[in-house]
């Protein structure tokens, strides 16, 4: 009686187990979500773009070694300004841009500890033609005593292309009687100005392939 | 002829099963089933069977896959969805959806501070055992393979954000790495019922390693000052390697490429026998009183120990990076890019270069406890509960499964469970062992839905096995009774 009975559930389970399996199993290969496993389909990630940063130069300069031309002590400092001996940073065989990279900016922290006001400008130069080319960036008037000030360049796609014919980056500092009282070169020739160069840029890593 | 065909139904339903890529370690479920010898996998106590002997189906034992994380998807990461750009969001609308995304915001939001993905998988060759009165004895061949990698949330960060806003502040990465063996297990397990109340069972388990890549505490951090002056890159870690491959550097020592060995072949790997491990179970059972009984067990406990084709990379390095120091050139008012920036790449080289050794390591198996009470409800009903830790490196994952049992009509042994784990909530499994005269397949899930959804998926596992049973007088000798010392069909 028991093995009769037991016999007719297992036959029903026999039937049951793979007639529940089989519909489940089917059931999961033609409606799970698969979907998201084409890679293929993957949109360029448009909105992922880090922003780098590193530090790219320093310097702590002394006025009377950026002025290479006779000077003498009593020579006034003009309002209109001074110009110190240019900076010239060659390039060759340096690249800066990338595909990657639409945007740039150039972060200058200027610390004036001379008792003129400073100002500097970087501008590129091309040795092939003798030429500059593209814009100058200003940084506009830094007063006397000033610490650590920020000034925040730019640099476009234009720019960077500027920058990738140029043979030479130039980095300009002029010095200017701030207007009060008159100023004899010998009164600022020992002064120091320092200025920190860095850069950050928005890097649209989709674009790096 | 009818259960032929019942079984071949069911096989068909298993192969097909396993020959999806949907499945994905030891079910927690497996562990209160009743009349699984398997069971001593995951308790050496609890041998399944009550009296004679099995083996399992030849090169197809019993098959372990797993799959989890700490409660992020893939789905987190990549889904389909709609790019807004006036919001520079995705929308995850299914509905409007056009494309596939990378959403690293969705990805960071659902990931705790420490993350891991893991995986593992085994395939038993061979598998048999024996049980007679108070002694079980066991033998098994088992492939085994696992693999995990872990980061900390605010490597995401810096990938998504750059390093531009860490500026004035220290960015760590916290350790991260990959770590994947592959080892072959020669297991012994034996059991006995020391008094009707109490079994104690253990296994030894010889093992074999084939592979390993082990990383160790890689990790770095890059402070800077307020206004950015400097940038201090300090990295660390190590990575072990035994396989037959061959690392290529450069003269700087940073390496280059990656080749396999020449005339190492499949079965050179496969029939390596130079790194040897051991490991051991442990395991007990309790019988409190008639209806309730105590079980815990500690399961792989071991190492193995790595000794051919070694390669060992260890990195410590800080490097203070502040640019290019205009002083210097400006005296000579010719400064150049150029040789600077060589300067800095050969310091950068020299400072980053891991030193290499061939020296043998070690590395431990990820040890799992368990801690079980099971109370009987009815003859053929038990209610159970189940605590497992599981020890990966240096972290505990927990999980805890409540189940519902039963053994029906001398041949079918059920289990539903719950089960949370890794801080996910909807794990729902299921335990199905059906045996048909010698022939029982068994499988157990502890996450029934995974397969349907795999992307969102954050818990896979399933063992599906297939024994031969003989002799084992459970049917008429326990039918309908309860036998407090059996950890096997009632």
């Amino acid at each position: 009686m028991y093995e009769s009975s037991y016999n007719i559930t297992m036959t029903s389970i026999r039937k049951l187990i793979p007639g529940i399996l089989i519909p489940i199993i089917i059931t999961m290969f033609f409606s799970c979500g698969l979907d998201d496993f084409k890679l293929k389909e993957l949109a360029n990630p448009i909105d992922i773009i880090p922003e780098y940063y590193a530090p790219l130069a320093y310097g702590t300069f002394k006025i009377k070694d950026m002025i290479t031309a006779n000077i003498s002590d009593a020579t006034p400092i003009p309002v209109v300004g001074i110009y110190l001996d240019p900076f010239v940073m060659g390039k060759t065989n340096v690249t800066f841009s990338s595909v990657a990279i639409d945007s740039v900016y150039l972060i200058n922290h200027f610390t004036n500890n001379t008792p003129v006001n400073m100002d500097f400008s970087y501008y590129f130069y091309d040795s092939s033609t003798g030429f500059t080319i593209g814009k100058t960036f200003l940084s506009g008037t830094i007063r006397p005593g000033v610490q650590d000030t920020l000034i925040q360049f730019n640099l476009g796609r234009a720019d960077q292309n500027i920058i990738l014919q140029s043979s030479d980056i130039i980095m300009r500092f002029k010095m200017s009687n701030p207007g009060v009282n008159p100023l004899l070169y010998s009164n600022v020739k020992n002064a120091t100005f320092s200025i920190k160069i860095a850069f950050y840029s928005p890097v649209m890593l989709w674009k790096l392939k | 002829m009818k259960s032929k065909k019942g079984l071949t139904s069911i096989l068909f339903a298993i192969i097909f099963l396993i020959g999806s890529e949907r499945l994905f370690s030891q079910p927690n479920t497996l562990y209160f089933m009743k009349g699984i010898p398997q069971t001593k996998d995951v308790n050496p106590a609890r041998a399944g069977i009550t009296d004679g002997f099995y083996f399992s189906m030849p090169l197809f034992s019993k098959i372990d896959l797993s799959a989890n994380t700490n409660n992020w998807s893939y789905s987190d990461l990549i889904h389909r969805g709609t790019f807004n750009p006036l919001s520079n969001t995705i929308n995850n609308n299914f509905q409007t959806s056009d494309s596939l995304y990378i959403d690293l915001d969705k990805f960071r939001s659902s990931l705790g501070s420490k993350n891991f993905i893991y995986e593992a998988a085994a395939l038993t060759i061979l598998e048999g055992g024996y049980k007679k009165g108070g002694n079980f004895y066991a033998v098994s061949i088992t492939e085994r393979e696992f693999a995990d990698l872990f980061f900390q949330k605010n490597l995401i960060n810096l990938i998504q954000f750059g390093n531009y806003p860490y500026v004035g502040q220290t960015f760590y990465s916290g350790n991260f790495g990959f770590n994947i063996q592959h080892y072959r297990e020669f297991t012994f397990n034996y059991s006995r019922d020391l008094t009707k109340k109490i079994t104690v069972g253990g296994a030894a388990k010889i093992l074999f390693g084939m592979g390993a890549l082990h990383t160790n505490g890689i990790n770095f951090k890059v402070a800077s000052p307020v206004f950015g002056d400097y940038l201090d890159v300090a990295t660390s870690g190590k990575v072990n390697i035994s396989a037959p491959i061959d690392l290529n550097y450069t003269s700087k020592g940073m390496v280059t490429s990656v080749n396999s060995l020449p005339n190492y072949s499949v079965r050179d790997y496969l029939t390596n026998l130079r790194n040897p491990g051991i490991a051991f179970d442990m395991g007990f059972s309790y019988q409190i009183n008639k209806k309730t009984e105590l079980s815990g067990s500690i399961i792989d406990l071991g190492m193995i120990g790595w000794h051919s084709n070694v390669t060992r990379l260890s990195e410590k390095g800080d490097i203070l990076y502040r640019g290019v120091n205009l002083n210097d050139p400006s005296q000579t008012a010719s400064f150049q890019f150029q040789p600077l920036v060589t300067q800095i790449k050969d310091s950068i080289n020299k400072i980053f270069r891991p030193d290499t050794t061939g020296t043998s390591f070690s590395t431990l198996l990820p040890t799992k406890i368990y801690f079980g009470i099971d109370y009987q409800l009815s003859d053929v009903v038990s209610l159970s509960g189940l605590g497992r830790l599981r020890i990966i490196g240096n972290t505990a994952h927990t999980s805890l499964t409540a189940a519902a049992n039963a053994y029906l009509f001398n041949g079918l042994s059920l289990s539903a469970s719950y089960s949370l784990m890794e801080s996910t909530f909807d794990n729902v499994g299921l335990g199905i062992g059906v045996k048909v005269k010698l022939v029982q397949i068994y499988a157990a899930a502890d996450n029934l839905f995974s397969p349907f959804y795999p992307s969102k998926a954050r818990n896979m596992n399933l063992r599906i096995g297939i024994n031969f049973i003989f002799g084992d007088k459970t049917e008429t000798k326990t039918r309908g009774s309860l036998n407090p010392n059996c950890h096997c069909p009632l």
